[in-house]
């Protein structure tokens, strides 16, 4: 044990005592180690993110269109919806008998560059975001009146909005949208809990509220039962069901129509990002190889100041595997240090990020960034520092052997 | 067989021997630097060893420390041929029975004095429960006061440096005592106090002393003066590049 601590104190000492080159070294370690962790820990959390999102819904069901971009306009309201189904294909999927219940949508408004879901009760009783949790209540209630609109938390809290105060909706998804819908202002009713999904982002009004806005004024019709809508959310009674339900909805005879399991294409989407992760991946281990490189040529280009440093603790009889050890402890602490401060510098990004996005992405970073696949990434780079010691310590061996 | 040996007074009865060098080549870059047949030296001798600079003597140093391996030839140190041993077995050797003291530069600069002398101590296993003690006591016997004794050694002056050298040399009380121009970087009242210290510390421990200088006025301390270009039969002239 004082052999140890003998080691740890010199190494400790002798990084203080270079200390202009051994904080650089900390700064490029802490830097890697900051891009690592990082975009391990966005890709962790994006996948999380994702699934929590579609806990519960067995089927979507939109018009013949590509399988992820249904997946994601319908759930996570990235991209635009390129057709819709009418309300008739709509109502025979509500009505087969192994559907237990639908969640219609209706999208295509916006209010101040937050999306406008078109929907009905079903949508508080049955949607399911994270571990089959149900939406719950902040404030109010849902919607009942045609010009009631429920927000999301992130919408609330961005627009600062309470139950109460009147909004106006805007044709398209831009932000500064030219055709408003001035004609119909809808009162606040209720505003969701926070669900850290794409629901704290997005406003929800009936789908009756969609049609009647999307009527010219004067002509006031009573029937605003819609024609079309974007899509649908699909539960089933029997799990089993479900590959014979998809068949089912994309044999409709009526019209041409889509269904989706959203686990499934959530993987296939997976797979399409897979390549760009891996790439990040890549360039994020070549960042820290390159910083691990750093302190190796830090360490060998000290080894002739540090000649004489090194014949003394050969004259007092340390062996040339204690240079080795006193170097691996060396480049230990560098990287210890490096790694500590990038996991400080991650976590004040991450507040920083989670005060100024997440009204937009409706996602809030977790500030745990320590998972499973980070600490191996982490127990890598510390293992790495023990073969890359032996080169200084070869040279300094080379040194210190004849002179 | 052509004998080199050395005439020595010693008043011992059955004197025995420390080191026992024979044979004794170095060869350096295919030039030879050190070739001594054979020299022997008693146990608790105190060696004045007179050489010039170039002599060989630094070379001479580290072949008996066991830092570098002679080219043929035998190292005998109480007992044991060092020649015969891994280079980890001399390392270990060399903590246990050596101290080794250089001209300067003896120390870690970032280290106190005090983390200086223990780290001898750890590197020879020889750290009991007393060490702390051991260690103040030591540094005190050679005038370096408390406030001193826990600052990093690049503050110190070379004489204060030298003497906390001492102290690291000789806390494991090795057998062998191998010192290298130590007194050279100092001025004649260092230099002085350095000899004076060593001297009442080697009273206390029998151990024995080779001191390796080019200061002849030296040499009167000691039990035993030769020069090395005696002992050594590489002439001097072939010796410049050899190894300070």
């Amino acid at each position: 044990m004082p052999y140890f601590f003998t080691i740890v104190n010199i190494a400790y000492k002798s990084l203080i005592y270079r200390k202009g080159a051994v904080i650089m070294a900390i700064l490029s370690v802490a830097m890697s180690v900051f891009v690592l962790l990082g975009i391990e820990h966005i890709r962790h959390e994006t996948r999380q993110h994702f699934t929590n999102t579609v806990s519960g819904v067995d089927l979507i069901a939109g018009p013949r269109t590509g399988q992820i971009n249904l997946l994601l306009y319908s759930v996570f309201r990235i991209g635009n919806p390129t057709n819709n189904i009418t309300w008739k294909s709509a109502q025979a999927i509500k009505q087969h008998p192994q559907v237990r219940w639908t969640i219609p949508l209706s999208l295509g408004d916006s209010h101040n560059g937050f999306r406008v879901v078109g929907t009905n009760d079903d949508f508080f009783k049955h949607f399911r975001y994270g571990q089959q949790q149900p939406l719950s209540w902040l404030h109010g209630n849902a919607f009942e009146q045609v010009s009631d609109v429920v927000l999301g938390s992130q919408v609330a809290a961005a627009l600062n909005y309470t139950v109460g105060d009147q909004l106006i909706l805007a044709h398209g998804i831009a932000q500064t949208s030219f055709t408003l819908h001035n004609n119909h202002p809808f009162n606040v009713v209720g505003i969701l809990k926070p669900t850290n999904t794409p629901v704290d982002n997005a406003l929800y009004v009936k789908l009756e509220g969609i049609e009647a806005i999307h009527q010219s004024g004067d002509t006031q019709k009573a029937n605003l039962t819609p024609e079309y809508i974007t899509a649908i959310m699909v539960g089933l009674n029997k799990k089993l069901a479900t590959f014979s339900m998809q068949r089912w909805i994309n044999d409709y005879p009526n019209e041409a129509l889509m269904a989706i399991l959203p686990g499934v294409t959530l993987m296939e989407l997976w797979q399409t990002m897979g390549h760009i992760e891996k790439i990040l991946t890549i360039i994020s281990s070549l960042v820290f190889v390159a910083a691990l490189f750093g302190i190796t040529a830090m360490l060998l280009s000290s080894m002739r100041e540090r000649e004489q440093e090194l014949l003394i603790l050969r004259a007092l009889g340390a062996s040339p595997w204690m240079n080795y050890w006193l170097l691996t402890c060396e480049a230990l602490l560098i990287l210890i240090v490096g790694a500590i401060l990038a996991i400080a510098l991650l976590m004040i990004a991450i507040t920083i990020a989670n005060y100024f996005f997440s009204t937009f992405t409706g996602m809030y970073f977790s500030l745990n960034i320590i998972t499973l696949s980070s600490s191996i990434a982490l127990l890598v780079m510390l293992l790495s520092v023990f073969p890359m010691s032996l080169f200084p310590a070869i040279k300094a061996y080379k040194i210190t052997k004849v002179s | 067989m052509i004998k080199a040996t050395i005439p020595v007074q010693h008043t011992r009865k059955e004197p025995s021997i420390a080191i026992s060098l024979t044979d004794l080549q170095y060869r350096y870059a295919d030039k030879p630097v050190v070739d001594i047949k054979q020299w022997q030296i008693y146990k608790g001798e105190k060696i004045f060893l007179y050489g010039d600079s170039g002599s060989g003597k630094s070379t001479l140093i580290h072949l008996l420390a066991g830092i570098t391996k002679p080219t043929s030839g035998s190292i005998i140190i109480h007992d044991t041929d060092i020649t015969q041993l891994s280079t980890p077995q001399r390392d270990r050797f060399r903590a246990h029975n050596m101290g080794l003291l250089y001209q300067q530069s003896n120390l870690i600069p970032y280290l106190s004095a005090r983390e200086n002398v223990m780290l001898a101590s750890v590197l020879a296993k020889k750290n009991g429960p007393t060490i702390q003690a051991k260690v103040s006591q030591l540094l005190n016997d050679l005038n370096i006061e408390k406030a001193l004794q826990n600052r990093a050694i690049e503050y110190m002056s070379i004489g204060q440096q030298q003497r906390v050298a001492i102290a690291r040399a000789m806390i494991n009380q090795p057998a062998i005592l191998l010192m290298d121009e130590p007194t050279s970087a100092l001025d004649d009242k260092n230099k002085e106090r350095f000899i004076n210290n060593l001297f009442l510390l080697l009273e206390a421990q029998q151990g024995t002393l080779l001191f390796v200088s080019h200061d002849k006025s030296l040499a009167s301390h000691f039990d035993q003066s030769i020069e090395l270009a005696k002992l050594n039969t590489v002439r001097a002239a072939t010796c410049h590049t050899s190894l300070q």
